[in-house]
């Protein structure tokens, strides 16, 4: 080997070295809430300093991939914590996706063993193998995430709705997640207006309170009543659609009740994926 | 005459025996009479060389006709084809490793066992079955009983109107399948049990080793990279976006996310050079490069078009190793005749054989004369080499894209000079990675941002050269 190649390669990994070493530093300081566009299914990424990752739900396919790809740094390959709402396709299958790509440390779910259905067993199998470390959820409990706060809100313990159909559109998870400069978010999966009835009962507004608003149900009419969204008081609301959906979601309806209610309404089908960061 | 002539002459009436038996359902009988009168006629004037071999091509005719006639089954009542249109109960097996789509995962099966209300009885004939995508897990050598309203593969309608619709049925038909079952009613695995065949448990073992290579470049590279480096490593083509591959189309770079003769001739010559830096006999080498590579087609798994590749790509380095390029035709129409032999529907319904042969009788034809031209490129990891191919490859193909897909790149030169180059050191970094996943994660894990660095300088090239106005345009 001459001198020459050893120089040029020399100088070649100090500039890659060099690169990286600030790459990393300007990722590392990214703090970000992307609602992720994956067509007609939920999935949003939530990228907290120091390389913590939050998943919520995954989309109807691999979509939620590209997603990742765009959103996460290169030499990120680890989600801290996965959240599943729900065992609804639209919800779950793409997280299946991600579990199969990426290393999931913990996961957040209702542990509810009636769920049925061949996707929920694969994915439960998944876990298992490999080796996730799962979170049931419960109600009032108290995630700390290192500069976030995530509290879950529903469902309660002994939830009618949710035994009524176990891993169903009123089974699901709701949440909201502070992050340390205030801004705060409402997580609701699928829930329709029978549980957010439930929640209005159980629990003191002042804690459903939230910036940003995530539209049960894809903006579907049997969900979001002025009641809860008046608690809710959101500034911003985000409705996960895809274009062209066979449901016909969202509904004018809805969007109608959020604009009279002074609330910005921000979709996916029509602006992609969506993010809010400082 | 010489005996080269003679080949060619007959080789080619053998394909046109083929053609004509798959374009008009002409009788063999005519064929046979044909034949019989060529011979008789040879045998009149069998001093005059000429007339002889003239008559004597009958044979030939008749002998491509006879075997396209053997390929193609009596689709009675003990065939699957027989019940398209109608709802029924099957046993089968599935024939290849499941292919999963954006959508769903599709089967192909061969139907065993029919059940009917008058009992049971065995079927022949092949189905493409489409799945769910979650849930169950499908594996090849599965048997699985099917309750389907099957029906025959139809014309696909482009979204786009200036795009050709895709005839779905010509291309399942190149590998004997003449059904297809878009929703079965129930499909279910029955009677698992351990398969004692070899040859089944090689195939197994590779696929297996495929899954796990995947795998590796799944977890170390994220999407679309991933999916890009599947398609040309793997040859796993369905995790490249629509709109990425029509990006692909308008820039004519569709070649490289396919494995054919060029990727297979680059990953010969690394291993060439691989084998004499660690100091193996030249002798060796070529025998040793070839057994990895026929390995290597057989994990990837697409017997028809990896096998082609692998042929073709053999007859251009043996070609141009002895420096008798334009002779080489000879072999070329040889590799033609035994690979229709093996699949003659190959001819008229398979693009993909098409295009490998002219993209191989371009080579022969121009290799030397744009090389020439390609003087001031440096020949560092074959980048001239490689641009020669490419360039040459695509003269004579050329036309045949544009009829079946009826776009034309008027950028691809420009794209083809700014990607083919990194092709080497791509394929070089995508089996060091994989070979570090093997061995060790986190080493694999460097490999990847390196090549994450490759594939991203690939799709932004793509992406951006296919938004120039003008850069293509459809027919």
């Amino acid at each position: 080997m001459n001198k020459r190649l050893l120089i040029t390669i020399f100088i070649l990994s100090l500039i890659v070295g060099l690169v990286g070493y600030f790459y990393f530093q300007l990722e590392n300081k990214k703090q970000e809430v992307v609602f992720l566009d994956v067509g007609q299914g939920d999935s949003t990424l939530i990228n907290l300093f120091g390389n913590n990752e939050v998943l919520i739900d995954g989309g109807p396919d691999e979509s939620v991939l590209y997603g990742l790809g765009k959103f996460l740094p290169l030499y990120d390959r680890s989600i801290e914590l996965m959240i599943i709402t729900h065992a609804h396709d639209d919800h779950l299958s793409g997280l299946i996706e991600v579990l199969q790509r990426y290393a999931v440390k913990e996961i957040l779910m209702t542990c509810d063993d009636k769920i049925n259905s061949s996707i929920y067993n694969n994915f439960l199998e998944l876990l298992k193998i490999k080796a996730v470390k799962i979170i049931c959820a419960e109600e009032n409990l108290t995630l700390d995430l290192k500069n976030a706060k995530l509290e879950i809100i529903y469902p309660s313990k002994n939830c009618d709705l949710c035994t009524a159909e176990p891993g169903g559109n009123n089974s699901s998870l709701v949440f909201k997640i502070t992050l340390n400069n205030g801004q705060s978010f409402l997580f609701t999966g699928d829930i329709e207006a029978e549980a957010e009835e439930e929640i209005l009962k159980s629990i003191h507004t002042v804690k459903l309170a939230a910036d940003i608003l995530k539209v049960p149900h894809h903006g579907s009419d049997t969900s979001l009543t002025e009641e809860f969204l008046q608690a809710v008081k959101p500034k911003e609301a985000i409705i996960f659609v895809g274009a062209d959906n066979k449901f016909g979601h969202p509904s004018l309806r809805t969007i109608k009740r959020l604009e009279r209610n002074g609330v910005e309404v921000k979709r996916t089908d029509l602006e992609g994926s969506i993010r809010y960061n400082e | 005459m010489k005996p080269r002539q003679v080949f060619l002459y007959f080789a080619c009436l053998f394909t046109v025996g083929i053609a004509i038996k798959t374009f008009c359902i002409l009788d063999l009988l005519y064929f046979f009479i044909m034949a019989t009168l060529g011979v008789i006629l040879a045998v009149i004037y069998w001093s005059n060389k000429w007339y002889r071999y003239l008559f004597l091509g009958a044979i030939f005719l008749f002998l491509g006709a006879w075997r396209f006639n053997l390929a193609t089954p009596i689709l009675d009542d003990y065939n699957l084809a027989f019940y398209n249109n109608s709802q029924i109960e099957f046993s089968g097996q599935i024939l290849t490793e499941p292919e999963i789509t954006e959508k769903n995962i599709k089967l192909k099966i061969k139907a065993q066992e029919l059940f009917s209300t008058s009992g049971k009885k065995e079927i022949a004939g092949k189905i493409l079955v489409n799945v769910e995508k979650y849930g169950l897990d499908w594996q090849d050598g599965d048997n699985v009983f099917i309750r389907c309203k099957i029906e025959p593969p139809g014309v696909i309608k482009s979204d786009d109107e200036y795009k050709k619709d895709f005839d779905y049925g010509k291309y399942l038909l190149v590998e004997h399948i003449r059904s297809v079952c878009y929703q079965p009613l129930v499909i279910k695995k029955i009677n698992e049990q351990e398969n004692k065949n070899i040859l089944i448990k090689i195939n197994r073992a590779l696929i297996k080793a495929r899954q796990k290579f995947k795998t590796i470049i799944d977890t170390n590279l994220s999407l679309p990279a991933s999916g890009l480096l599947n398609a040309m490593l793997l040859d796993y083509r369905r995790e490249i976006t629509p709109e990425l591959s029509l990006a692909f189309n308008k820039t004519g770079l569709t070649h490289i996310i396919a494995i054919s003769g060029l990727n297979i001739t680059l990953i010969a010559t690394m291993l060439f050079e691989l084998f004499v830096a660690l100091g193996v006999k030249r002798k060796k080498v070529f025998w040793l490069a070839m057994l990895i590579l026929t390995i290597y087609v057989l994990m990837i798994g697409a017997p028809a078009s990896a096998a082609r590749a692998l042929i073709m790509s053999g007859i251009f380095l043996y070609a141009l190793s002895s420096g008798r390029l334009s002779f080489a035709f000879n072999a070329l129409m040889l590799a033609a005749v035994i690979l229709l032999l093996i699949n003659p529907y190959a001819l008229i319904y398979d693009i993909g054989f098409q295009l490998s042969f002219l993209a191989v009788w371009g080579l022969m034809l121009f290799y030397e004369k744009i090389s020439d031209w390609l003087k001031f490129f440096p020949d560092k990891f074959q980048i001239r080499s490689l641009l020669t191919m490419t360039l040459a490859a695509q003269i004579l193909t050329l036309p045949v894209i544009i009829y079946y897909f009826g776009r034309v790149s008027l950028i691809a030169p420009v794209a083809n000079i700014l990607v083919v180059p990194v092709l080497s050191i791509m394929t070089l970094a995508g089996f060091a990675l994989i070979g570090a996943g093997l061995i060790f994660g986190h080493l694999a894990f460097i490999v990847g941002i390196v090549l994450h660095v490759i594939m991203g300088y690939i799709i932004k090239v793509v992406e951006i050269l296919s938004l120039i106005p003008g850069g293509s345009f459809t027919l």
